[in-house]
């Protein structure tokens, strides 16, 4: 009886892990591997992988032979993402922590980074947002255009003439994708502005309204600053035209 | 069938209004008044003729000879010049030519109206806005003079249309309201009532709910209202559906469903009729060409807008749906919305509506994707991507036409509409050239630093966004506005760096900094071609000449010589090749390297004597090699003749130096050089004590070249000096002088003067030399002698520190002569002279005195000073006269101005740090710590290897620390980030 209790005990805790099997390394020369256990030798830059077959033996695979990678989402990181839709996102700061320290190398760990950089920009946590985001940039890891934006306010709000923010936000606008162009323009011109070069400012804010109508929040911002700019440059009748279109963009929307 | 034939006559009407500037056109031209027109009028307009064939210089001289031959042609030959000049672009001449006629008159108003044409073609909207005013609004209350209406007409349609394009649909409507004044036939009443309907709907489409909004909207539904009761024609129809379209904006969509369902059918065979009568009308022509015919002519038809307006029904529904979240409904209404937008584009493709219908296509699909929707296949002969085509192709059209404004505004539109279009970047050049023509500078900027922001890194757009920047700065470069042309190559240089013209471009920036002396710029271009584009060809051969010129210029000696040698290395066999070693053996000689300047002639002649060199190649190649072996065994002599060596090596070099002379001599007797050679060669054998040999070559020199020298005296001095043997020349010119003029003529006098003075550092007795050319010379017959030697005097006077004894002579040239080539030179002394007196002057007054006079030499100085180097140094010694007259503000702000002096040559920048060196300790003194700070910082970046950085660190460490700190502090603000890459 004890036996057959243990059984179902052991088969309810098998029920609750995550499905396994997604260990797997995608290889360059177009194989795939499934392990039963990877982790990352930072050292070595190589991977330690267990053979799914079986034995404790650890085998070596050389990061530079890895194209991708796909491995079982870490309980912690489950946890985490469920109190987060909880608004319980204090309580999960420390398991996203947990997954950073063991997951190191194996894409979870930057996942987890993430969720905790918009935890710490909701709570006005900007530094800390800011060294989360940095660790992030330095993996190399993709960032959303999102993050991106909230990474960019978290900076200014830690120093308002970030040095730092001007040459992310200068790259975003060269080489970002469209979406965050319009915004990394508007941020620029405000950095501008409060530096009190307002010509060039808005500039940055023309750019927008010239060519990103398609951008509703950041071109209504634009044609907002732009107005006050104008305004503020003597060019009245320029400033009510932005204003008026701005007015015009709200009402539609 | 019966259904088309009941409204057959629309169709005629259809064609008839194809376009409505045609109708307004066609009253233009449908008199046949010429055929009695007399002469005159013939002779103008054959002229006028000219002109439309853009023959305005043929225009103005027939004009001229009608004007000569009927006296009455004037005012019409005034209005055609105004034409003729405008449509060059020559604004000032063709106002000067409006100026001439007489004001308010016909001709006077329609000439205005002309020039408004004309600068609104060229873009110069505000110009033409004004001129239209004017004369639109003097006739806006009882029309235009019959002579002038159809002008007029004309002009107020192109004026609506300018302010439409530019979004003023206010000032638009009230253009068009002007034609009406023109009292026009009724169909035009009626198209013009109907184009004002629109822009008021325009307007009130841009504007917040509200009494203004609402006025635009009553206001085109009563000029719908107007239209429609006279007639059911296709204006009646456009009318019907415009009114469908002020009530939806009026938030009535139901009453815009209900007119429009109640009227589809008659919107309908309003288009068949279009359909039967290009039918009808090309009964020979061919299925496809009749197809394209109808295309065109439903261009008119009212169902375009219709559909196009259900489309937004759907579509508003639709949005409104997903606000709600009810899914089904949304997809639904947007899916009938799509097809509506669709059928606007497929079967209207050259309708207005069909751009905005593309638009709204694109926005629904987005929607879609975003919600994650099935949403069917664009049907086929829907091409999105032609409309995005088209729209680009309608800018450039419009671009071609020089109708800036309107192009700017097709730019912007195509460029949100497809931003990833392969033309984006090619046409953000043209737009940005659309707003340098419109003279809407911010704007230009703007599109300019996005055009190069973003594409510059876009591998596969970059070299079309490249040649796009170009063009903007070629088309600043043609208007004349350089220094901003420049501003846009640099900004190449530094984006596109990988782009083909780059070189070119770095180049070009170079020569422009050459041909003004610039020599740091220039160098800098030059360099980054022989760094970056290290292969050989035309660019990199030019950079590497060119650089070595900069180098040289800056008395960098040894880099010149480096580069040029390099240069040398990747030319090909020929005379060019020898022409940089001749540069290179200058280079030594500038540098007064003797030994290393006689090796490199050495050079030059060793590989010219090789029996089978490949040096020249070509005939011209002989003849400049002949030339470059002269000037070498010439030099090679001089060379070994200055050298200074050990006192047991003074005869092996003489003897050098006499052999390599002898050697030029045997080649080149008849040189013009060859006298002071035979000289040079006496002096040497004068020197070694070869007393006959020396007085041989001498009376040979006599006999050889009678009249080219006289006194031997003269000819020894000047080998002496040629030989840099100056001791003995002194000696040689005390016995010139002693003469008393006897023997030597006054030229020579003063070539004895300025060589001692010159090469000889001798100014005492040059002090004599000149004083004896002065008072041989008569001051008329040998005026530039006379001034030379009185310039030369004074010259000598101040080498002796008698700076003061300057004044007298100085003052006698410039009575004698106030202008001539010494002026400015003379000035200079003069004010140099005045301040010393000043300086040594007992009493203030005297010391104010002699500075009014100082300041008063120095600014006729400075009205003849060009180079930036020059101008530099006078604002110093300007500074100074401040100084002796206690203005120490005044000077301070000097050393201010010439410290934020561009660095572009070495005179300004040796003025910067003298500036530097006075001002800062000045700051200190004065308590102005943010100014020293601030100078020494921006000293301490811009020259970190001047000579004044220790000065600079130990003024800073003087500076009170919190002051320090807030620069600090600053420095690490944005401007660092801003910097250009």
């Amino acid at each position: 009886m004890k036996t057959h209790a243990l059984r179902l005990i052991a088969f309810a805790a098998l029920l609750t892990l995550p499905s396994p099997a997604a260990n797997i390394l995608h290889l360059a020369d177009g194989r795939d591997m499934v392990f039963r256990a990877i982790r990352w030798d930072a050292s070595n830059s190589q991977y330690l992988v267990q053979s799914a077959g079986g034995g404790d033996v650890m085998l070596a695979v050389a990061r530079k032979t890895v194209e991708r990678m796909e491995m079982d989402k870490p309980v912690e990181m489950a946890q985490a993402e469920q109190l987060v839709a909880a608004n319980r996102s204090s309580e999960a700061i420390s398991l996203l922590q947990t997954v950073m320290t063991n997951d190191v190398g194996l894409n979870w760990d930057n996942t987890a980074r993430e969720l905790l950089a918009r935890i710490y920009v909701k709570g006005n946590e900007s530094a800390k947002a800011v060294k989360i985001v940095d660790e992030l940039i330095a993996a190399n890891a993709p960032i959303s255009s999102s993050l991106r934006v909230e990474y960019w306010k978290a900076l200014l709000a830690v120093d308002p003439k970030s040095v730092k923010v001007v040459k992310d936000l200068s790259e975003a606008i060269a080489t970002g994708p469209r979406e965050i162009v319009p915004v990394a323009q508007n941020m620029r011109g405000d950095v501008l502005r409060a530096a009190g070069r307002k010509e060039e400012a808005l500039e940055e804010y023309l750019r927008t309204i010239l060519f990103f109508e398609d951008a509703d929040g950041a071109w209504t911002d634009a044609l907002t600053r732009a107005s006050e700019l104008y305004e503020a440059l003597g060019d009245a009748s320029r400033a009510g035209e932005l204003r008026q279109k701005a007015t015009k963009k709200q009402f539609n929307r | 069938m019966k259904r088309t034939t009941d409204f057959r006559w629309l169709g005629l009407l259809a064609v008839a209004v194809l376009l409505p500037l045609g109708a307004v056109r066609a009253q233009k031209g449908d008199d046949a008044a010429h055929l009695r027109e007399s002469e005159m009028d013939r002779e103008i307009r054959y002229a006028t003729g000219l002109m439309d064939l853009g023959l305005p210089d043929f225009a103005v001289a027939i004009m001229g000879v009608v004007e000569k031959k009927f006296p009455d042609a004037k005012a019409a030959a005034a209005r055609l010049k105004v034409d003729a000049f405008a449509s060059q672009g020559k604004w000032d001449q063709a106002e000067v030519e409006i100026s001439k006629i007489q004001a308010n008159t016909e001709e006077f108003m329609s000439a205005r109206l002309l020039i408004s044409d004309r600068y609104y073609q060229f873009g110069k909207l505000p110009k033409a806005r004004e001129g239209y005013e004017a004369v639109l609004g003097a006739y806006s209350k009882d029309g235009p003079p019959p002579a002038l209406r159809k002008f007029y007409i004309d002009s107020a349609w192109k004026y609506s249309q300018m302010l439409a394009t530019r979004g003023d649909y206010t000032g638009a409507a009230k253009a068009m309201n002007y034609i009406l004044t023109a009292k026009p036939d009724e169909y035009l009443r009626r198209t013009v009532m109907m184009e004002t309907a629109d822009l008021l709907l325009k307007m009130a489409e841009h504007l917040p709910s509200g009494k203004e909004r609402s006025a635009a909207l009553a206001n085109a539904a009563g000029n719908c209202n107007t239209v429609m009761w006279g007639g059911q024609d296709i204006l009646f129809g456009k009318a019907l559906v415009l009114l469908a379209h002020v009530k939806k904006l009026n938030e009535n969509v139901a009453a815009a469903r209900k007119l429009i369902d109640e009227n589809l059918p008659k919107l309908q065979q309003m288009e068949d009729a279009i359909r039967d009568a290009i039918r009808e009308g090309n009964p020979k022509a061919t299925a496809a060409d009749l197809a394209a015919l109808t295309r065109d002519a439903l261009r008119e038809s009212p169902m375009s807008q219709c559909k196009y307006v259900m489309g937004t029904f759907d579509e508003d529904e639709g949005r409104a749906a997903l606000v709600a979240r009810n899914e089904s409904d949304a997809k639904q209404h947007f899916g009938r919305a799509l097809g509506m937008f669709y059928t606007v584009i497929r079967n209207y493709p050259t309708c207005t509506w069909c751009l905005e219908a593309g638009q709204h296509v694109e926005n629904i699909l987005a929607i879609a994707r975003e919600c994650a929707w099935n949403m069917p296949p664009v049907p086929k002969g829907v091409n999105l991507a032609a409309i995005r085509e088209s729209r680009y192709s309608e800018a450039n059209s419009r671009f071609a036409e020089g109708n800036y404004g309107e192009a700017a505004r097709y730019f912007v539109q195509a460029l949100n509409m497809a931003p990833d279009y392969p033309d984006a970047p090619r046409a953000l050049g043209l737009l940005a050239q659309c707003y340098v023509h419109d003279n809407n500078e911010l704007y230009a900027h703007a599109t300019i630093n996005y055009l190069t922001e973003r594409y510059s890194r876009d591998n596969a757009r970059m070299d079309a966004a490249g040649k796009a920047l170009l063009n903007v700065a070629q088309l600043y470069q043609e208007e004349g506005r350089d220094s901003r042309a420049r501003e846009l190559c640099l900004l190449f240089a530094g984006h596109f760096a990988n782009h083909d013209q780059a070189p070119a471009v770095l180049m070009r920036l170079g020569d422009d900094a050459l041909r003004v002396t610039n020599y740091v710029d220039a160098a800098a271009s030059y360099q980054k071609v022989v760094e970056k584009y290290n292969r050989p060809g035309k660019s990199y051969n030019d950079a590497l000449s060119r650089l070595a010129v900069c180098q040289a210029g800056l008395n960098d000696y040894t880099n010149a010589i480096a580069t040029l040698r390099t240069y040398f290395g990747v030319l090909p066999e020929g005379s060019d090749k020898i022409a940089v070693l001749v540069r290179v053996a200058e280079l030594y000689r500038k540098g007064e390297d003797w030994e290393n300047a006689a090796a490199a002639y050495g050079t030059i002649l060793d590989l010219l004597n090789k029996p089978d060199n490949h040096y020249s190649p070509t005939a011209e190649d002989t003849t400049r090699n002949r030339k470059f072996r002269e000037a070498a065994l010439y030099y090679r002599g001089s060379c070994y003749s200055r050298i200074k060596p050990a006192p047991e090596d003074v005869v092996k070099f003489q003897n050098l130096a006499i052999d390599s002379f002898n050697a030029f001599l045997k080649e080149n007797q008849d040189s013009e050089q060859a006298p002071s050679v035979l000289s040079n060669i006496g002096t040497l054998y004068f020197l070694q004590n070869r007393i006959d040999e020396a007085s041989q070559i001498f009376e040979t020199l006599d006999k050889k070249y009678p009249g080219k020298i006289s006194g031997i005296l003269f000819v020894q001095f000047m080998s002496l000096m040629d030989l840099r043997r100056v001791e003995k020349s002194v000696e040689v010119a005390l016995r010139i002088i002693a003469d008393g003029g006897k023997k030597y003529t006054p030229k020579q006098l003063l070539t004895v003067g300025d060589r001692l003075l010159r090469d000889g550092k001798k100014p005492a007795i040059a002090q004599k030399a000149y004083e004896l050319a002065r008072s041989t010379a008569d001051p008329v017959q040998d005026r530039a002698i006379w001034e030379a030697a009185t310039l030369g005097l004074g010259k000598a006077l101040v080498g002796m520190g008698k700076i003061t004894a300057v004044v007298e002579p100085v003052n006698e040239l410039l009575k004698k002569y106030p202008r001539g080539p010494y002026t400015a030179e003379a000035n200079q002394m003069l004010s140099r002279a005045y301040l010393a007196q000043a300086e040594a002057a007992p009493s203030s007054a005297d010391k104010t005195n002699f500075c009014k006079q100082a300041i008063a030499a120095q600014v006729t100085y400075r009205q003849y000073l060009k180079e930036p180097g020059a101008i530099a140094e006078a604002d110093m010694e300007m500074a100074k006269i401040q100084l002796a007259m206690g203005e120490n503000r005044k000077m301070l702000a000097t050393y201010q101005r010439v410290f934020d002096l561009k660095p572009v040559d070495v005179p300004t920048v040796a003025c910067i740090e003298d500036a530097f060196e006075k001002m800062v300790p000045l700051f200190l003194e004065n308590k102005r710590f943010d100014d020293a700070i601030e100078a020494i910082d921006y000293y301490l970046k811009k020259f970190p290897k001047g000579g004044h950085v220790a000065d600079a660190r130990m003024w800073r460490a003087q500076i009170p620390s919190d002051v320090v700190a807030r620069a600090d502090q600053a420095a690490a603000a944005p401007a660092a980030a801003f910097a250009a890459p």
